[in-house]
């Protein structure tokens, strides 16, 4: 586990270092590779849109956030971190590990502005569009910086944990534009998770544009609910 | 008319018997109140602890995980054991702290094998990020249902039937609960009956045959305690006090029961005993001579009744006499008295009627008729005038009514004479007994008996005679005992003396004795 850590920090810190800024350009996510050269596994640098697994021996794209293109590619992408031996809890210890993990959040996050919902096997983290991004853009909200920064170090510890990230935009605008909104917007809390210390294979983004709206399109604050980012944690045990 | 009477004596009986129940229960009702009152207390003030107890251990953990959160050394050095060890130590209900890595307990002091410090599912989980596990089987150890808090990097587990001092509980068995959740029980394994099934404050419960004490502490969080105690512990506990004025007061009660009845059977007993003795003329009669105070002649005798009861107690005639008139037999007692008077001196009064014998009557005897004509009936049986009897009346049962009156008249017509007795020791003026005709006053045993000690009655009987002489009444000094107030009565002018001076009652045999020989001395 602690080298685990030590890899991915020694990770991060090569590419904050090489591109010399933790947050790319959201357009450029997915399509810009990071620098080759710093990475102590240079065989990467691969394709990670639409759910390609790029050609890795090992089917995972180094230093990249995995963008998955249905809610298949999760259960798949998960089974196989499962089957690759990835951390993961004992079966009879995932209760404990999302009541500890649960009462840390809250621990962690008291006075932050962020809704934590814990259901059975997942805890979801929403936030609010308005206030995690820039308005019609991915570009991170300096406030939700320290969340972000929390959060990283508190899913560091519970490694043993897949993470997904969910966009989802409201209805009004070009559809295509609201997925890849979404998209990228998941793709960009992934990546600062990432440079957090989360090993990039835990990570998943996904963007649902506007297929999974919480609240009445309809009214204003109906699309201010629906522009949201998700971030769902879930143990990483043989089901 | 007995009915009245019976109706009288069940009303008085069932009115003592009222007063003395209703005081006893009350007593009781208040005692056992008193009792549970005590017993509130007692469990109250019992559970008000425990629950302090308790929850000055949980604050004091609490402030424990904040601490230990912010322990500086590395984690898991000697250093840092030191300091999970001494924060285990110095409290009593910790059995062991953890520093955790997400849900590997890295190390820690005191330790918990098996998955006791890994329950399933959490209790509570507070948002300040406090998580709780309460006890029960998924937290128990050798026996021992762990209550676990975990606070950031660390937890603690605590032995929670420790949180209760046993000097405290004695015998009881005791539950608390903690936000509504069982916390621990007294002893260990007691089943105890969810404290929301009872009130707040003590319970009797008699289906289960318990005392339940319920108390609620609500300072920071939740905290229920129930005392539950058998129905025979509580009476053991107050049995002696209750029981001991219980008996007390019943026995006061029985006992006050036992004398009325016994003086009511007695009376009531005594009443038809008396009865059956005027009617079988068992009541015996003595006579005491009343002698001429300047002569010393026998002037004639009182006719006084005895009677002896088959036991050979002998009842006085203060006691029988007030009997017969309560039980409306003053008549035939009278009566009785009169037919045992002619038995055995008939002859006598029929040979000497100058010498007669007072026969004391009641005022039932004056009330009706009945008495004047069976006196007259019965004289004429023995052929003894009418003059030989001479009546005496009490001052006190002398009606001045026109009948009464009439009656008197009737009587000294046939030729009895009429005394009034006991004379001084009523009410009534010299005036009113001037509208009876009477022939004699007897002044009652009191007056004579101060003769010579300057006693105010002394006085008075000066007046007496003085007022009875100027209505020509003859006077008879009674219960004469001395030579010198025989001497003093004399030269008032007193007349007759009757008392032990002269001599005791005696019966028929010896008075005519007595009667001889004083004749004869003179």
């Amino acid at each position: 586990m602690s080298e685990n850590l030590h890899r991915n920090i020694l990770a991060t810190m090569a590419v904050v270092l090489l591109t010399g800024c933790g947050l790319m350009p959201a357009r450029e996510t997915g399509t810009t590779a990071s620098e080759p050269a710093a990475e102590p596994l240079p065989e990467r640098a691969a394709e990670a849109h639409n759910g390609s697994t790029g050609d890795n021996s090992d089917g995972y794209s180094r230093n990249v956030v995995y963008l998955a293109s249905d809610d298949q590619a999760i259960v798949e992408r998960r089974q196989k971190l499962l089957d690759d031996g990835h951390e993961s809890v004992a079966l009879d210890r995932v209760g404990f590990y999302m009541d500890v993990l649960t009462a840390r959040l809250r621990q962690e996050l008291a006075g932050r502005d962020v809704d934590l919902d814990r259901a059975d096997r997942a805890i979801t983290l929403t936030f609010p569009g308005s206030q995690a991004f820039e308005t019609n853009s991915a570009e991170i909200h300096p406030d939700m910086a320290p969340i972000l920064g929390i959060l990283g170090r508190v899913l560091d510890e519970y490694d043993a944990s897949l993470i997904t990230i969910a966009g989802h935009t409201d209805s009004t605008g070009a559809r295509e534009f609201n997925q890849h909104l979404s998209e990228q917007r998941a793709l960009s809390v992934g990546r600062h998770l990432h440079d957090q210390g989360v090993a990039e294979t835990r990570i998943i983004a996904i963007g649902y544009g506007p297929d999974r709206p919480i609240a009445d399109n309809d009214t204003l604050q109906g699309q201010a609910l629906n522009r949201r980012v998700e971030l769902r944690i879930e143990p990483l045990a043989a089901t | 008319m007995a009915s009245r009477r019976d109706k009288v004596l069940f009303a008085v009986f069932g009115v003592t018997v009222l007063g003395l129940l209703i005081p006893l229960l009350l007593l009781g009702w208040y005692l056992w109140q008193g009792s549970v009152v005590a017993e509130e207390q007692r469990l109250d003030e019992l559970s008000q602890r425990l629950g302090e107890q308790t929850e000055r251990a949980i604050i004091d953990t609490r402030d424990l995980l904040d601490k230990l959160n912010t322990i500086e050394a590395t984690p898991c050095s000697t250093e840092h054991l030191n300091k999970l060890q001494n924060a285990a130590m110095s409290r009593p209900y910790i059995r062991a702290v953890g520093y955790w890595r997400a849900v590997e307990r890295e190390c820690g002091a005191g330790f918990v094998q098996g998955d006791a410090l890994t329950p399933p599912q959490a209790s509570r989980i507070y948002d300040s990020g406090v998580v709780a596990w309460w006890p029960g089987p998924s937290t128990k150890v050798g026996g021992v249902e762990l209550f676990l808090m975990r606070y950031g990097q660390y937890d603690v587990a605590i032995d929670p039937r420790l949180l209760l001092t046993p000097g405290l509980l004695e015998d009881q068995k005791v539950g608390l609960w903690v936000e509504s959740m069982p916390m621990v029980a007294h002893p260990s394994g007691a089943v105890l009956p969810n404290y929301h099934a009872f009130e707040p404050g003590l319970t009797v419960d008699r289906a289960e045959q318990r005392v339940v004490s319920r108390t609620s502490l609500g300072t920071l969080f939740p905290i229920d305690i129930i005392a539950v105690q058998p129905m025979a512990q509580f009476w053991q506990r107050y049995l002696p006090t209750l029981a001991g004025v219980g008996s007390l007061g019943l026995t006061l009660v029985g006992l006050w029961l036992f004398l009325i009845l016994r003086y009511f059977r007695h009376q009531l007993s005594l009443a038809s005993e008396l009865r059956e003795a005027i009617a079988h003329d068992q009541l015996q009669v003595v006579f005491q001579p009343i002698v001429d105070l300047e002569t010393g002649a026998c002037q004639g005798a009182e006719a006084l009744a005895r009677w002896r009861r088959e036991n050979h107690e002998t009842i006085g005639p203060d006691v029988f006499v007030s009997l017969a008139e309560e039980t409306e037999q003053g008549t035939d007692l009278t009566l009785a008295i009169l037919r045992c008077v002619l038995r055995e001196l008939g002859p006598q009064l029929r040979d000497r009627p100058d010498c007669p014998v007072n026969l004391n009557i009641t005022g039932q005897d004056l009330a009706s008729t009945r008495f004047s004509e069976a006196l007259e009936r019965e004289l004429e049986n023995a052929r003894v005038p009418a003059c030989a009897i001479k009546l005496e009346i009490t001052e006190r049962s002398l009606l001045n009514t026109d009948d009464v009156r009439q009656r008197i008249k009737a009587l000294r017509t046939r030729g009895h004479r009429i005394a009034i007795d006991d004379f001084g020791t009523g009410y009534s003026s010299l005036s009113y007994l001037e509208s009876f005709e009477l022939d004699t006053l007897k002044i009652d045993k009191t007056f004579a008996d101060a003769i010579g000690h300057e006693a105010v009655t002394s006085n008075i009987i000066s007046h007496i005679i003085v007022m009875a002489r100027s209505l020509k009444l003859n006077i008879v000094a009674e219960g004469i005992e001395s030579g010198h107030q025989v001497e003093w009565l004399r030269q008032q002018g007193v007349g007759f003396g009757q008392g032990y001076r002269f001599s005791r009652p005696l019966t028929a045999d010896a008075f005519r004795n007595w009667c001889q020989q004083s004749g004869e001395s003179k």
